[in-house]
C-alpha cells in the first residue's frame, strides 16, 4: 500500500475509512522490549506491517574482536537475556571444537541440567508475558512464582539470577553445591504443581482461547521458508529438535518427547511451551539421576590460543536454533564472531502474516512468537 | 548429511573445496535455487567474514586456500532430510572493491532479514531486492562496523550534537 | 528536533523547580506534604530496555512484591507516570526516544538508572552504538548498580527516592559532593 494515505475505503458497515500509520513501540507494554512495528492500519485492521528493530543494537559482535575468547563468554548471555545460562553453550562448543578440548562427562551433565532449568524459566517467562499482554495479571503472578523456584535453583549453582556466566570453555565454572541434587528434585515437584495451576487457569480459559485460537496460523512450509526454528516451528507441525535429531552434549542419553502441534496458531505456539516445559523437567530429573562424578572442567590454559580456523556450531536454544560462527586467526582474540539469532529470523514472518489481523490479534501474534530484543538486535 | 559431492554433481557451477561448495557470487541465485529444488533444504544463515590478504587460516574443518583480500560470504543451508540436521556451506569470495552479491530472497524468503543484516554490518550490497536498508544501526550511521577497516567513532560522555531524531528512526 | 544536552535552556534540562503561583513558606509546606504522599506511591512508566527489565518485572512479581510499598502501578503511558526506571542499555538509536518519553512525563518526575548499562554503558561502554550512561541524556536521581541488580536492589533504589522526597536536603548532599 505504500505511503499513499489518501485513498478512502469502505468497510463492511459501509463507513468510509482511511488508512493511517501506527507506530507500535519501541516503548510499548506489549512489545516485550524495544521492538517497533510500523503498521499501516485501516481502522482496526492491519494492512501491512514492517519490522523496525535495532533499538538495542549493542554491537557485541564487534566488541568480541577486541576481547579474548574467554572474556567474550559472559557477553554471550546478554544476547538472549531471558535464557542466560543456555546462551554461551553454542559459543563454548565452538571454542572446544577449535581448540580440540574434551569436556568432562560431569560438566556435560551439569550443562544439561542448568540449560534445561534455564529453558524452563525462559518458557515460563514467555507464557507469563503472553498472558500479561491480555491483562491476565493473576495468571502472570502464578507463572512468575514458578519461575522464581527455578531461579532459586539456578542461583544456588551459578550465583546469578538472570545472566549466568556459568558455561565456560572446557566445562562449567563451578561444581554443583553440596546437597543441591535432592533439593532440586524436591523443587521440581513444586514447579510442576505451579505449572499445573497455571495450565488449568489459562490454557482452557474462554477469553484466552478467543484471543489465541485460530489467530495467525503458520503452516510448516511457510515456517521453513521463513526460517522459523524452535518451538514456533514445532507448533506448525514440524517436529524438529536438535536435541533429538542431532544430539549435542549428552542429549542422546535421555528419554524425552518432542512435542508437536499442528495448527500453528497463537494457542499452539503458547501451549507448546507448556508441553516443552514438562519435557524439560523430565530431562532434568533423568540427568540428576545419572549424574556422574569426576571433574567439572577440563584444563584450559590461562592465555588460550586455538589453532587458526573456523567453527560453526548449533544448539537448540530456548527460542530456536542458535548458531555461532567463530573464526580464529591463531591469536588469543577471535577474528570474527557471528551469532545466528533465532529471534531475528523468527520475526521475519511478521510482515507476511500480519495483514488482515486486527490490532489486538497482532498483539497476540507477536507475543506468541516469543522474541527477545537482545537476541534480535545483538 | 547427504554426500556433498553428489550435490555438487548436479550443480554445474560449484566446486567442492574443504567440505563446502565454492561458487561465484554472481551465480548464487541459480545455485541456491538448484539446491532448493533438491528438496529438504532451508536457508539457515548468511555469514560474512572480512578476510585480509595473505593470511589463509587453516580451517578446523578443512583449510581455506590462499586468496587475496576479500569478503568470504557463506550461505549456510540446513539439510533437513531424514537422519541429518547438518549444515551445507556454500561459499563465495567477493572483491573488496565490488562488495556485491545477488539477493536470494526470491529463493528463500528468510533471506530478507539475513541479507539486511549483512548489508548493515558488513556492507555487502545485495542486488535485485527491495528495501535493502539498515536493520540494526541508525539510518544515518556511517560505515559498516564489522569490516576490519571500520574506525571506531570517538565517543565522549556526551552524545554528538548532530543527533537528528528523524534520521535516527529511519524516516517516519 | 535538535538535542543539545549541554544547553540549560533545553526542555527538561536539570531544573526541578515546580512552576507555581504560591511562593514562600506556604508553598514549601504544601510541597512537603505532597512530596510525602508522592514518595509513597510513585508510578513508574513501563520502560523495559534490556536484561534489567526482566528483573524489574520480577520485582513486581509475587516474590518481591513491589506493591508492598505502593510502587507497582506500572503505567504504559509516560503521561501518567512520575518515575522512569531506565532498565537496560540505551543505544544511540533509542536515546532520542528515551528523551521524548522523559519530556512527556509530567513534573515532578524522577529517573532511576538501573544497572551498569544505564549508569555508564556497563559492559558495552566500548561499543560503537551504546550511550555511555543515561545521565548524558536526562538527569538521574538514583543509580542502582549491578548487572543486573537484584529486585531487592531496585526496591531499595526506589526507597531511596522516597527518602529523597521526605528529606530534600539529601539531594543537596549529592549535588554538593
Ligand atoms: S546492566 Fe547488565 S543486565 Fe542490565 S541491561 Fe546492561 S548488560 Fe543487561
Amino acid at each position: 500500500m505504500g505511503d499513499n494515505l489518501d485513498g478512502a475505503n469502505l468497510n463492511s458497515d459501509g463507513f468510509e475509512t482511511q488508512e493511517f500509520i501506527l507506530n507500535l513501540g519501541p516503548q510499548h507494554p506489549s512489545t516485550h522490549g524495544v521492538y517497533r512495528a510500523r503498521l499501516i492500519m485501516d481502522g482496526e485492521t492491519v494492512v501491512s506491517a514492517e519490522n523496525k528493530v535495532g533499538y538495542l543494537h549493542r554491537g557485541m559482535e564487534k566488541m568480541a574482536e577486541g576481547l579474548t575468547f574467554s572474556q567474550f563468554t559472559p557477553y554471550t548471555s546478554r544476547f538472549d537475556y531471558c535464557a542466560g545460562a543456555l546462551q554461551p553453550w553454542a559459543y563454548v562448543i565452538a571454542l572446544e571444537k577449535l581448540g580440540g578440548i574434551v569436556v568432562p562427562e560431569r560438566a556435560e551433565y551439569i550443562r544439561v541440567i542448568t540449560g534445561e532449568l534455564n529453558r524452563i524459566s525462559s518458557h515460563l517467562l514467555m507464557v507469563a508475558s503472553m498472558v500479561l499482554d491480555f491483562s491476565a495479571i493473576t495468571a502472570w503472578t502464578y507463572a512468575f512464582n514458578a519461575r522464581e523456584g527455578v531461579l532459586d535453583l539456578l542461583e544456588a549453582v551459578t550465583g546469578s539470577r538472570l545472566l549466568m556466566h556459568y558455561m565456560v570453555n572446557g566445562g562449567v565454572w563451578a561444581d554443583l553445591p553440596e546437597g543441591w541434587v535432592p533439593k532440586a528434585e524436591a523443587e521440581l515437584d513444586r514447579i510442576i504443581a505451579r505449572l499445573d495451576d497455571f495450565d488449568m487457569l489459562v490454557s482452557g480459559n474462554e477469553i484466552f482461547l478467543g484471543r489465541t485460537k485460530g489467530i495467525a496460523p503458520i503452516n510448516s512450509e511457510e515456517a521453513i521458508e521463513f526460517g522459523l526454528t524452535g518451538a514456533n516451528l514445532r507448533a506448525s507441525g514440524r517436529g524438529l529438535d536438535l536435541r533429538r535429531d542431532s544430539p549435542y552434549s549428552v542429549y542422546d542419553r535421555f528419554d524425552f518427547e518432542v512435542p508437536v502441534l499442528h495448527n500453528g496458531d497463537c494457542w499452539d505456539r503458547y501451549y507448546i511451551r507448556i508441553m516443552e516445559t514438562r519435557e524439560s523437567i523430565k530431562i532434568v530429573r533423568q540427568a540428576l539421576k545419572q549424574l556422574p562424578g569426576g571433574d567439572w572442567r577440563a584444563k584450559v590454559a590461562k592465555v588460550w590460543k586455538p589453532a587458526a580456523g573456523e567453527a560453526y556450531t548449533m544448539i537448540e536454544a530456548a527460542r530456536g536454533v542458535q548458531a555461532y560462527h567463530v573464526v580464529s586467526d591463531g591469536t588469543a582474540k577471535p577474528y570474527r564472531v557471528h551469532m545466528r539469532s533465532p529471534s531475528f529470523c523468527n520475526i521475519g514472518v511478521i510482515p507476511e502474516k500480519a495483514p488482515g489481523l486486527t490490532l489486538q490479534d497482532f498483539i497476540s501474534f507477536i507475543a506468541s512468537l516469543d522474541f527477545v530484543l537482545g537476541d534480535i538486535d545483538r | 548429511m547427504r554426500d556433498i559431492n553428489k550435490i555438487a554433481a548436479v550443480l554445474p557451477k560449484a566446486e567442492v573445496r574443504d567440505g563446502a561448495l565454492v561458487i561465484q557470487a554472481s551465480e548464487a541465485v541459480e545455485v541456491l535455487a538448484a539446491v532448493k529444488a533438491l528438496g529438504g533444504f532451508a536457508l539457515f544463515d548468511i555469514t560474512c567474514v572480512d578476510r585480509p590478504a595473505g593470511t589463509p587460516p587453516a580451517s578446523a574443518e578443512g583449510a581455506v586456500p590462499a586468496y587475496p583480500a576479500c569478503f568470504e560470504l557463506a550461505w549456510r543451508i540446513w539439510d533437513l532430510s531424514e537422519g541429518s540436521k547438518d549444515i551445507l556451506t556454500i561459499r563465495s569470495f567477493i572483491d573488496h572493491d565490488r562488495a556485491e552479491a545477488p539477493s536470494v530472497m526470491a529463493v528463500w524468503k528468510s533471506a530478507d532479514m539475513l541479507e539486511r543484516e549483512v548489508w548493515d554490518l558488513m556492507g555487502i550490497r545485495f542486488t535485485g531486492r527491495p528495501h535493502l536498508e539498515r536493520v540494526l544501526n541508525r539510518a544515518d550511521f556511517e560505515g559498516h562496523p564489522l569490516r576490519k577497516d571500520f574506525v571506531m567513532p570517538k565517543r565522549d560522555r556526551f552524545p554528538p550534537a548532530s543527533w537528528d531524531k528523524k534520521a535516527a528512526e529511519g524516516g517516519q | 528536533m535538535e538535542l543539545n544536552h549541554n544547553d540549560p535552556s533545553a526542555p527538561g534540562h536539570g531544573s526541578k523547580e515546580p512552576t507555581t503561583l504560591i511562593k514562600g513558606p506556604l508553598h514549601d509546606g504544601i510541597e512537603a506534604v505532597l512530596d510525602f504522599c508522592r514518595g509513597n506511591s510513585l508510578w513508574p512508566v513501563t520502560f523495559g530496555l534490556a536484561c534489567c527489565a526482566i528483573e524489574m518485572m520480577s520485582a513486581g512479581g509475587a516474590r518481591y512484591d513491589l506493591s508492598r510499598f505502593g510502587y507497582e502501578v506500572f503505567r504504559p503511558s509516560p503521561r501518567q507516570a512520575d518515575l522512569m526506571i531506565v532498565a537496560g542499555t540505551v543505544t544511540d538509536k533509542m536515546a532520542p526516544l528515551l528523551k521524548t518519553i522523559y519530556d512527556q512525563m509530567p513534573e515532578p518526575k524522577y529517573v532511576l538508572a538501573m544497572g551498569g548499562c544505564a549508569i555508564c554503558g556497563g559492559p558495552f561502554t566500548d561499543s560503537y552504538s551504546v550511550v555511555q550512561g543515561v545521565d548524558t541524556i536526562v538527569p538521574v536521581d538514583v543509580y542502582v548498580p549491578g548487572c543486573p541488580p537484584r529486585p531487592e536492589a531496585l526496591i531499595d533504589g526506589i526507597l531511596k527516592i522516597r527518602a529523597m522526597l521526605r528529606h530534600p536536603e539529601l539531594r543537596e548532599v549529592r549535588f554538593n559532593a
